[in-house]
């Protein structure tokens, strides 16, 4: 196992500049000074995966790792809802749930492609959503014969999970821009 | 625009245990030191070196078997900025253990 973690390492220090990968080799070295099979192991194990994130952080960047995730993480929760949708059993949740969808999948995509267009997308929909809210609160919807309750706290869900989605490509952004540590 | 952060509490610790060996530490005594895992300590090792706060010199002498071994020590620049960082950012917190 040892002999497999060096042989990543030594792979990691070719995918790196130089300025990058002078630890890697420090690291190496220092392995084959410790004694005890496990000790050296999980000194090795924690070095491959500093490396490959190293590699990560080198090739595609924080911030689109970042993004990635974000966007893969929104679609699975959109598609998560197609499967749930038709075992809800009732058909206003299910429609309303329906008619969200497009829009967290909407987010996750622009998330995956323009960050900044799914901030300002997400604003968009947290001020919709609010007034919507205000709106649906005046008595000429209250008195009707719909359920306006649901809709307002779906409402206010909804909006919820687009701030925490602003807030998660808000700081995407700061990453991308701070420098590393 | 760049931003400047403040230092990790992992690069605190590294300069705290190398302030306290003015002979300098090899890369798993210092992991001992500091409680850090290989994977943390040798990525800010390589960015304290390239600041020119530490210095990585190779262990020479008889008594050392195998292949090379990096010693790291404080550069006078690196201490100076480690009595900086502490006037700013108070060591309390960090628990060190020492190098056996």
């Amino acid at each position: 196992m040892s002999h497999f973690l060096e042989r990543v390492l030594v792979w990691a220090e070719r995918q790196l500049p130089e300025s990058r990968r002078m630890w890697i080799s420090d690291l190496r070295m220092e392995a084959a000074h410790i004694s005890g099979r496990i000790a050296r192991q999980r000194f090795l194990w924690s070095g491959v995966l500093a490396a490959l994130s190293e590699i990560l952080r080198a090739r595609i960047g924080v911030q689109r790792v970042g993004q990635t995730l974000l966007g893969l993480a929104v679609l699975t929760f959109c598609l998560g809802g197609l499967v749930v949708g038709p075992n809800i059993g009732n058909k206003v949740v299910e429609q309303t749930l329906y008619s969200v969808l497009p829009v967290y999948g909407l987010t996750g995509g622009l998330a995956l492609l323009n960050l900044k267009w799914m901030r300002r997308f997400a604003a968009l929909c947290i001020g919709a959503m609010g007034l919507f809210w205000l709106i649906s609160g005046l008595e000429l919807f209250t008195s009707m014969d719909a359920p306006v309750y649901f809709f307002r706290a779906f409402a206010v869900e909804v909006a919820m999970i687009m701030t925490g989605l602003f807030i998660a490509a808000s700081y995407l952004g700061w990453v991308g821009d701070a420098e590393p540590a | 625009m760049t931003r400047t952060r403040k230092p990790s509490s992992s690069t605190l610790k590294i300069l705290n245990c190398l302030s306290g060996s003015p002979g300098g530490l090899h890369g798993y005594a210092l992991m001992k030191a500091s409680g850090l895992a290989s994977g943390t300590l040798y990525p800010i090792l390589g960015r304290l070196s390239d600041r020119g706060w530490l210095e990585k010199a190779w262990q020479t002498g008889e008594d050392i078997s195998g292949p090379p071994r990096r010693i790291y020590t404080l550069t006078p620049v690196g201490r100076a900025q480690f009595n900086d960082l502490t006037e700013n950012y108070p060591l309390q917190s960090l628990e060190t253990r020492t190098a056996q």
